[in-house]
């Protein structure tokens, strides 16, 4: 094609871009990477700042905590990321179909995405999960039950919940635009070709994921 | 035509997504209804309301609503804007021009979302201080 851009156009097109993300994210790491050499206390500016070498990182990996956390956060993104794809699948499948008010339906799977995090920590906080005025307290005298805490035991559980709540809609999303973007006539001979739902879900997901 | 089976299955499978969906967003959608609530029938769970009130929409009004808004849009428009403008060249080549290691390049983008934005306040809040740019908001 003519109207193609030749190699040179291209890179001049695409370096704004790498100037400014490139500036923007490297910027704060190097300025990271140079206050991880040192001991500053921010909250006491009267003792200065000082070269301390590579105690900073031996500090962390002597602790305990540390590797509590790390487990945590590895354990975190397991449960939820998978959680979030089975739902995003699941949720996507059923938003696929043309029925009245889909687009309410759709709006309403999305909506938790728009949500500040801080404001559904609130809701969930104080209106879901509270064990003395929330949902949480609600089902649990209906059921003759002492309410599950949240907050102490099984904070790791509210954190997955949270997250599984605020990032299946993204899934979603993805799930949905990968369906809508595949041809009408595919499905069509799918279905004349005799495959039932699952096949046509594998066969439409291959060709998502490809 | 369809069968009267595919018809109940077709059915069934409405109801399951409107219900899914209402219990999907049903924090946000009790947080609208409490909304509405006097302060003393916001507590115990409930999901009719008792005394209809607009009173907490009058406090919220009051407190300089419009200022925080006025900042929101500010700083919401203007980083579409930049977004839009440096990101649309890019990725148009990206996809269509005919770039070495286009690749390479698009993965790069993305890694730079990796980091948890946490992980970077005090770099930027450094980096900002040293620039002046503190509390520069719309000035």
């Amino acid at each position: 094609m003519n109207n193609q851009l030749n190699r040179r156009q291209s890179r001049l097109l695409t370096l704004p871009a790498i100037v400014v993300v490139a500036v923007i994210t490297q910027a704060p790491i190097l300025v990271t990477l140079a206050l991880s050499l040192v001991q500053w206390i921010v909250v006491r500016p009267d003792l200065g700042v000082t070269f301390v070498g590579l105690s900073n990182y031996i500090d962390i990996l002597v602790s305990h905590d540390f590797y509590a956390v790390v487990l945590n956060t590895a354990l975190i993104t397991l449960v939820s990321r998978s959680a979030c794809t089975i739902l995003g699948i699941l949720f996507g499948l059923m938003l696929n179909q043309d029925f009245p008010g889909v687009n309410i339906v759709r709006t309403l799977v999305l909506s938790p995405f728009f949500v500040m995090d801080a404001v559904a920590g609130i809701i969930w906080r104080t209106m879901m999960l509270n064990s003395s005025f929330g949902f949480n307290e609600y089902f649990a005298s209906l059921l003759g039950i002492p309410p599950v805490d949240f907050f102490g035991v099984h904070s790791l559980l509210t954190i997955i919940i949270l997250i599984v709540w605020q990032w299946t809609p993204f899934f979603v999303l993805i799930v949905l635009a990968g369906f809508q973007s595949i041809s009408v006539e595919i499905v069509d001979s799918a279905r004349v070709d005799g495959a039932g739902s699952f096949r046509w879900f594998r066969r439409r997901f291959a060709e998502t994921a490809a | 035509m369809m069968s009267r089976a595919r018809r109940g299955g077709r059915r069934f499978r409405i109801a399951l997504a409107w219900i899914a969906a209402v219990l999907w967003a049903f924090p946000l959608l009790y947080m609208l209804l409490t909304s509405f609530k006097a302060e003393a029938d916001a507590v115990p769970p409930s999901l009719w309301i008792l005394h209809p009130t607009l009173q907490n929409y009058r406090i919220v009004l009051q407190q300089q609503i419009l200022h925080y808004l006025e900042d929101s849009a500010i700083i919401s428009v203007t980083t579409v804007a930049i977004c839009i403008l440096v990101g649309v060249p890019t990725s148009h080549i990206i996809v269509f021009g005919r770039l070495k290691r286009a690749d390479n390049l698009l993965f790069w983008f993305l890694s730079t979302t990796l980091l948890p934005p946490v992980a970077m306040t005090i770099p930027v809040f450094l980096l900002f201080r040293v620039l002046g740019l503190l509390d520069a908001l719309g000035e």
